[in-house]
């Protein structure tokens, strides 16, 4: 099966177990057992059964509490951890007639696809920066990982990057740890896109921020998706930042997808008793 | 002019070895014999056999008197020795159950069977000095052993004794041993690469150098990674060592090698591993020789170490002693002094170049600015 | 005590054959992948970590009674340790001959060196290596290195040649300059100051590293890439010896050498001189230099 003409990412039957497993962890685990915990042998289950595609410049949001499994996925689909099992496929925009399978790929390939076609921002700005090197030093990594080895180049190029995040370019040489906490989500923004990535992954990137800089990051966000058409997945417990990104949505509890469907469609009429117990709280 | 001063070594090492020799005889004392240092400074004999990885008394006592003193250089001796030498025959693992004890306690319980055997130590002499010892005669001397020796009531001593540590696992407070375990690393043979199994840094740790074990075990037991250890076992003694015979491969007895094995128990820890019954752990420590803080320290970090390994890949341990690359890495007595010695070396080279940087960025450094962009 | 093995005398090379037999395995390994570090049992010798095991065991497992060797040290074959290791072959391997000319020498162990004459293809170099992990700088965990080189992935690296542009507006590797062979691996080539280091691309000769302490041994095969690692747009520079007062090039004060790597020292008088750091380059030309003179006069 190839994914849809449209479609950049396609997920299906994809899990990740911690623990020995005995086979009947996927049954023992989930919403209507209202844990991720195998009752029978222990294992974790930190995701199962996830399916979904994404399509070409879209904003898909992912919703839940924390342990519904939304941050393992993020991890899986990255490439920092490895699934238990299922598929991952990718068809870059750059490539149309090359379907990746990125579970098969060996570790050199998989890292060399996460560093020039994916990009990804944490919550945690210490995950996604070292604070060792200077702001431009951390999206110049990003350059140099794709190839660029003109130094002239790479200066223009991280300042032109930076300016584009909303950072002045003057701040280059600076190291992270001097940043407020929106300015490091920023320069993390700016490293992700360095290399013009196909997909972009925002793993909770504004929690414990500030709730006017929230929305300028949010807003930035927006106005790069417009500008480069870059598709993204944004996980977050937050239905505000759902409510102002994400065309489409889906909805994780203990492990699984309860619910999916147009963001507008799943704020309005939620159908899962978890959606409308997580609309009614977040009014 | 003449040429560089640092470089025409030939005369200098000649003389400088002449020196030592000189140091070495310059107050006129009566030469130290072999047998005088090996028995009278057995522990430091012992340290020597131990770190060199080399069971032979005789030669540590050598490699002592040839390095005056120093024990990071006798074991060095001992090593360098071993690296000439073709590996004969390979003894099986030993259990330890039949070693000939002089020693044997246990912390964990007031009675063990088999009865505590205090044994030769200095843990409950008061460290006063024995002035008379300035003036010791040979008479006196020889007297000491003989006088013992009359003294000794006949030996009622059995060949064997039963290991705490096999009551503690039949109550179901240990883990049972490993049914099969992996043949043993030899790290005489094959480097050490990254992870390594538990044999391979037991193997490390039993030749590593005493003062850096117990630097990294101390910093556990003093709450970098507290392990909680209780002493369940103490043992000095001599276990048989047992090759094949070359005709007929049956084992045979070829002597004995003096060690001393510590194992400690360490406290439950609950999360590490999912839905298990909680039991104590282990940590065992093994060298040859009478060296206790050794092989308490050895145990230490055998079990802050398996607590390392059992970490995701990609995890940083918490604390140095229970990093393998860091304690297996930088504990070696041989590889640890010889790299500190090494920076007496002539370094002109490798300066010449610094000297080059160094001008050549501070040459910038009066024209431009530190930082700023200059693309 | 007296027992027949404490006074027996040493086997030809001072180890025993199976270690010699591990070496050369190690070595042929190295060779047929160039660049990677490849693990080996690395045995004690009697000179100490840190003064040259991991040459020494290449030397000794390589060497033959019909061997010419030359052993250096900062470019000098009368340094102490150099003379010490010369000393220390010369009783373990009896037969063998040594040198202090580079061009005389099938084999040549070196410290922090290669000779300025090119090397030919019947010569090996065998290098001492201090660390032989360039990404030592960068990442402190040899589980994590060992990784990082499976995959190429030196990202981290450039980003301290990016910062040290950023602040110094210099790369500032003095020596161990890390350098990539046959594009793929990239090497710590040894202590060797930045002047020696283009000498290692496709070279003649066959040059082995080993590192005793930390038990690797790697090398540059002959005819083989070795590109120090620079951008595009800043060029790799060797050691500069232009002296700023007059703008020339520093020449030897002994032999009058200008394409030579050289020492500066402090003379009796307190003045600042240089020579050059090879003894056998400076001592070839002082001999070239009197034969002409010398051809000259019976002409």
């Amino acid at each position: 099966m190839s994914p849809l003409p449209d479609a950049i990412l396609e997920v299906s039957g994809l899990a990740r177990l911690h623990g020995p497993g005995c086979g009947r962890c996927v049954a023992a685990t989930g919403p209507e057992a209202g844990t991720n915990v195998c009752t029978n042998c222990g294992t974790v289950v930190a995701c199962a059964d996830i399916g979904f595609e994404l399509m070409r410049g879209e904003v898909l949001g992912v919703i839940g509490e924390s342990g519904s499994g939304k941050s393992s996925l993020v991890r899986l689909l990255h490439g920092d951890d490895t699934p238990t099992r299922g598929a991952v496929r990718f068809r870059d925009p750059a490539q149309p007639d090359a379907v990746v399978d990125l579970l098969a790929l060996d570790a050199r390939q998989a890292r060399r696809l996460r560093n020039t076609r994916f990009g990804i921002v944490y919550q945690n700005p210490h995950l996604g920066l070292n604070f060792a090197v200077s702001a431009g030093g951390n999206i110049a990594e990003r350059l140099l990982m794709s190839g660029e080895k003109r130094y002239a180049r790479i200066r223009s190029r991280v300042a032109e990057l930076l300016s584009r995040a909303e950072v002045p370019a003057s701040r280059m040489d600076e190291l992270p740890g001097r940043f407020s906490g929106g300015m490091q989500q920023r320069v993390q923004i700016a490293r992700a896109l360095a290399t013009d990535p196909a997909l972009l992954f925002l793993d909770e990137m504004t929690t414990g921020l500030d709730v006017s800089v929230q929305a300028r990051i949010l807003d930035l966000i927006l106005e790069l998706q417009h500008q480069l058409g870059v598709s993204m997945i944004a996980v977050t417990h937050d239905l505000g930042v759902i409510r102002m990104l994400a065309s489409r949505t889906l909805v994780m509890k203990t492990g699984r997808i309860v619910e999916s469907g147009l963001t507008d469609q799943i704020l309005e009429d939620p159908q899962h008793a978890y959606t409308q117990q997580l609309v009614a709280s977040a009014l | 002019m003449g040429y560089v001063a640092i470089k025409g070594g030939e005369a200098a090492i000649r003389e400088a070895a002449r020196l030592m020799e000189f140091l070495r005889a310059q107050g006129g004392g009566a030469p130290l014999q072999v047998d005088a240092i090996r028995d009278q400074l057995h522990l430091l004999t012992s340290r020597v056999v131990s770190e060199g990885g080399l069971y032979d008394p005789d030669l540590a006592a050598l490699a002592l008197k040839q390095a005056a003193g120093d024990t990071l250089e006798a074991a060095f001796y001992l090593r360098a020795f071993r690296s000439t030498r073709a590996r004969l025959a390979v003894t099986a693992a030993h259990d330890g159950a039949g070693m000939r004890l002089i020693r044997r306690i246990s912390s964990a319980f007031k009675e063990i069977p088999g009865s505590q055997m205090l044994g030769p130590t200095p843990d409950y002499l008061q460290r006063l000095f024995r002035f008379d010892q300035l003036t010791e005669g040979g008479d006196a001397f020889r007297d000491l052993a003989r006088n013992w020796l009359r003294d000794l009531p006949g030996p009622d001593l059995p060949d064997t004794f039963p290991k705490v540590i096999d009551a503690l696992r039949a109550e179901g407070l240990l883990p049972p041993p490993d049914e099969d375990p992996p043949p043993a690393f030899d790290i005489t043979r094959d480097p050490l690469v990254f992870p390594v199994s538990r044999s391979a840094a037991l193997a490390t740790l039993s030749r590593a150098e005493t003062g850096s074990i117990l630097a990294i075990a101390y910093s556990n037991m003093r709450g970098y990674g507290d392990i909680h250890p209780t002493v369940a076992e103490l043992r000095v003694g001599y276990v048989p060592l047992m090759l094949p015979h070359p005709l007929t491969g049956e084992p045979i007895e070829a002597g004995e090698v003096l060690v001393t094995e510590c194992e400690v128990v360490a406290m439950y820890a609950p999360s590490e591993e999912a839905g298990a019954k909680p039991v104590f752990s282990l940590g065992y420590g093994a060298c040859f020789g009478h060296n206790e803080v050794k092989a308490i320290s050895m145990a230490i970090l055998d079990r802050s170490l398996q607590k390392g390994m059992a970490l995701a890949p990609g995890t940083r341990p918490g604390n140095p002693s229970e990093d393998p690359e860091f304690v297996l890495l930088h504990t070696d007595g041989v590889d640890s002094m010889g790299f500190c010695t090494h920076y007496k070396m002539p370094h002109y080279v490798t300066f010449q170049s610094d000297m080059d940087r160094l001008r050549a960025t501070q040459a910038k450094h009066g024209r431009q600015p530190a930082t700023g962009d200059r693309a | 005590m007296s027992t027949a093995h404490r006074s027996a005398g040493y086997a030809f090379g001072f180890l025993d054959d199976r270690a010699k037999k591990e070496l050369r395995r190690a070595m042929l390994k190295a060779v047929s992948i160039p660049g990677y570090q490849v693990p080996y049992a690395s045995r004690e010798m009697p000179i100490a970590r840190g003064f040259g095991t991991g040459g020494l065991q290449l030397t000794l497992a390589l060497i033959g009674p019909a061997d010419t060797l030359k052993v250096i040290d900062q470019g000098a074959d009368d340094s102490v340790n150099a003379v010490n290791l010369r000393q220390f072959i010369e009783l373990t391997c009896p037969g063998t001959r040594t040198t202090k000319r580079t061009a005389a020498a099938t084999l040549i162990q070196t410290r922090h060196r290669i000779p300025e004459h090119p090397l030919r293809a019947d010569q090996i170099l065998v290098l001492q290596v201090p660390y032989p992990d360039p990404l030592v700088v960068v990442e402190p965990s040899e589980e994590r290195r060992k990784t990082m080189h499976g995959e190429a992935d030196y990202a981290r690296l450039w980003v301290k040649l990016y910062e040290d542009m950023v602040h110094f507006d210099e790369i500032t590797f003095s020596h161990r300059y890390p350098t990539r062979i046959a594009g793929h691996y990239v090497i710590d080539p040894s202590p060797i100051p930045r002047w020696d280091v283009p000498k290692l691309h496709r070279a003649e000769c066959l040059y082995l590293f080993g590192a005793g302490r930390e038990k690797k041994i790697y090398a540059v095969p002959p005819h083989t890439d070795a590109e120090p690692l620079t951008f595009d747009d800043v060029p790799f520079r060797v050691e500069d010896f232009t002296d700023p007062a007059t703008g020339r090039r520093r020449a030897c004060s002994r032999c009058g050498a200008t394409d030579s790597f050289l020492d500066e020292f402090v003379d009796d008088l307190g003045r600042k001189t240089h020579q050059c750091s090879d003894t056998d380059h400076c001592l070839a030309r002082l001999d070239a230099r009197a034969t002409a003179v010398a051809a000259a006069f019976a002409a």
